[in-house]
């Protein structure tokens, strides 16, 4: 849950300091020996926040607005959720969903490592680029969204392209800080022992980086989804974002509560995913004396 | 035979002189200390004499074979945390073997060999974070033994590490060079210990770096650190203080 901060946060591409994409210190706060007993606690304190939220906002919603067309309750919402899924609509807006959210999300990540990449390496490639990724990332590129629908349509690719905008930019400039920051000891380090321009970079650079690209990753979560919902608002065929929309034109809050819903648990769910994986990939980070 | 020869070596840097006609030699198996003020140019001469730098003018061996980038004879001492924080002590020490694409599997019981001789037998799994100053500094000594060196260049590697640490390591460094019998070309700014490691200790003046003066230093092996404590050797580090004292001075103080 203590990431979940982070992912609202995108590091900006004028302040370069290294606290911009810091890469997110994993086990902190956990001590050596009473630790899975703290992290039992702390997962357990999570949980008891989320119920509490979740009873008070039926509480509110059923006592004190007593008006679904202003508040839908999470009894409300959960039976939106069940008229989705029998109508079959949920299904396949699930899918088509899924489907944005992730391609554009591995292909705007692959692609943000990749040009960070030739940037951090190649001095004319970055003042080439700079001035567009710091002009991109600066603006709402979401405004672009509906060009892009006009421009491709009303299927998933539109959507995947307004989810790679958004996904390519913060990798981009993750993965050039890692790579740039990289210790210039352990660079020469490598040479002494006579590594080549590749060596250097596959065994030491890549992986000073490792843990700014999985920052860089787990920001692009929340965006990708954001993508989705943006980006179907503004013409679709099929989708969750959609489905929110068509239920707000209708009043029907419990079905617009239930799209939100999904993407809420979506965002928890795929963060908790990342960190899980950072924890597998970046061991060294994570281990305490 | 000679295991590193410098000869009227000259680097600048900008328009600044950081080396003047540097010459010295190090026998096969010696241990040679360079001591000096800070800013006199010594780890530079030690990135020239890897290959990692290029002298101006000169001429430098190893071997008997002029250097023209980094040498397979030699092997670097960084100072404190060189080690990459992402690899185990175990895959660290095999950094330098993956490099030279020389193969792992077949130096498996060097590496452990090497490893148990600085003491780190049993810590094969740990992280550099979850290690002391002085046990990844046994760490890097290892790692840069694993690819068998003739020469072993130092730049002040203990310079981190708390006195007493420092100590014990000067001893290990010594037992472990007993074993190995590798050329060492040790950088320093600690004279005792530049006096206590070095058959020959020199002693570089700045503005430019110069080799200011050359000590041949006698006592016996194996040395206890007890030896610090005597007369002789307080001589010996008084004799460096007041050529040093003497290149601070000229040279516009610290």
């Amino acid at each position: 849950m203590d990431d979940l901060k982070e992912t609202v946060e995108a590091p900006g591409y004028s302040n370069e300091e290294p606290g911009m994409a810091e890469p997110s210190s994993n086990g902190s706060g956990q001590e050596l020996s009473s630790g899975s007993q703290k992290k039992v606690i702390a997962v357990a304190i999570s949980v008891v926040s989320v119920i509490v939220g979740i009873v008070l906002w039926q509480i509110i919603g059923e006592y004190f607005v007593g008006n679904s067309l202003f508040l839908a309750t999470p009894l409300q919402t959960i039976s939106g959720i069940r008229e989705m899924w029998t109508s079959g609509g949920l299904q396949e807006d699930l899918i088509v969903s899924g489907q944005e959210a992730l391609y554009g999300f591995l292909i705007g990540s692959a692609a943000g490592i990749f040009i960070g990449t030739i940037i951090a390496k190649n001095r004319a490639a970055k003042r080439v680029l700079t001035p567009y990724i710091s002009g991109f990332y600066a603006t709402p590129i979401i405004a672009l969204a509906p060009i892009l629908i006009l421009w491709f349509g009303l299927g998933i690719w539109s959507k995947v392209l307004v989810v790679i905008s958004l996904v390519i930019f913060p990798q981009i400039i993750n993965t050039e800080a890692g790579i740039r920051t990289t210790d210039e000891t352990l660079r020469d380090v490598a040479r002494s022992y006579g590594g080549s321009t590749i060596q250097i970079f596959r065994k030491v650079e890549l992986w000073w980086a490792l843990p700014y690209i999985l920052a860089g990753l787990r920001l692009g979560i929340g965006r990708a989804l954001i993508g989705v919902v943006v980006g179907e608002l503004f013409g679709a065929k099929a989708g969750l974002g959609l489905a929110i929309f068509n239920a707000q034109s209708e009043f029907n809050m419990p079905q617009l509560f239930a799209g939100v819903a999904i993407f809420a648990v979506s965002g928890i769910f795929f963060t908790y995913l990342l960190t899980v994986l950072e924890r597998a990939l970046t061991p060294w980070a994570s281990t305490r004396a | 035979m000679i295991g590193v020869s410098v000869q009227g070596v000259n680097k600048r840097f900008g328009g600044i002189q950081v080396l003047k006609d540097v010459s010295f030699t190090a026998n096969e198996g010696q241990f040679v200390t360079i001591v000096g003020p800070s800013g006199c140019g010594k780890t530079t001469l030690l990135r020239i004499i890897d290959g990692l730098e290029k002298a101006d003018s000169g001429d430098v061996r190893i071997d008997g074979r002029p250097v023209s980038g980094p040498a397979r004879e030699c092997a670097f001492v960084f100072q404190a945390d060189s080690l990459m924080p992402w690899r185990t002590v175990w895959d660290n020490c095999k950094f330098g073997l993956e490099l030279r694409k020389i193969d792992v599997q077949a130096n498996k019981g060097r590496i452990q060999e090497l490893l148990n001789l600085v003491g780190l037998r049993g810590f094969e799994k740990h992280y550099p974070r979850q290690l002391s100053g002085g046990m990844r500094q046994r760490v890097n000594l290892a790692r840069a033994l694993v690819v068998d060196p003739d020469v072993l260049l130092m730049d002040e590697p203990f310079a981190a590490l708390d006195a007493q640490t420092r100590e014990i390591m000067q001893k290990e460094l010594l037992r472990i060079w007993a074993d190995q019998r590798k050329t060492v070309v040790f950088i320093t700014h600690q004279l005792d210990e530049a006096v206590y490691l070095a058959d020959r200790v020199l002693v570089m003046g700045r503005k430019p770096g110069v080799i200011a003066d050359e000590i041949t230093v006698p006592f016996e092996r194996p040395r206890e650190l007890s030896i610090k404590r005597t007369e002789e050797f307080g001589k010996l580090v008084e004799r460096i203080w007041g050529t040093i004292e003497g290149v601070i001075r000229e040279t516009g103080g610290i």
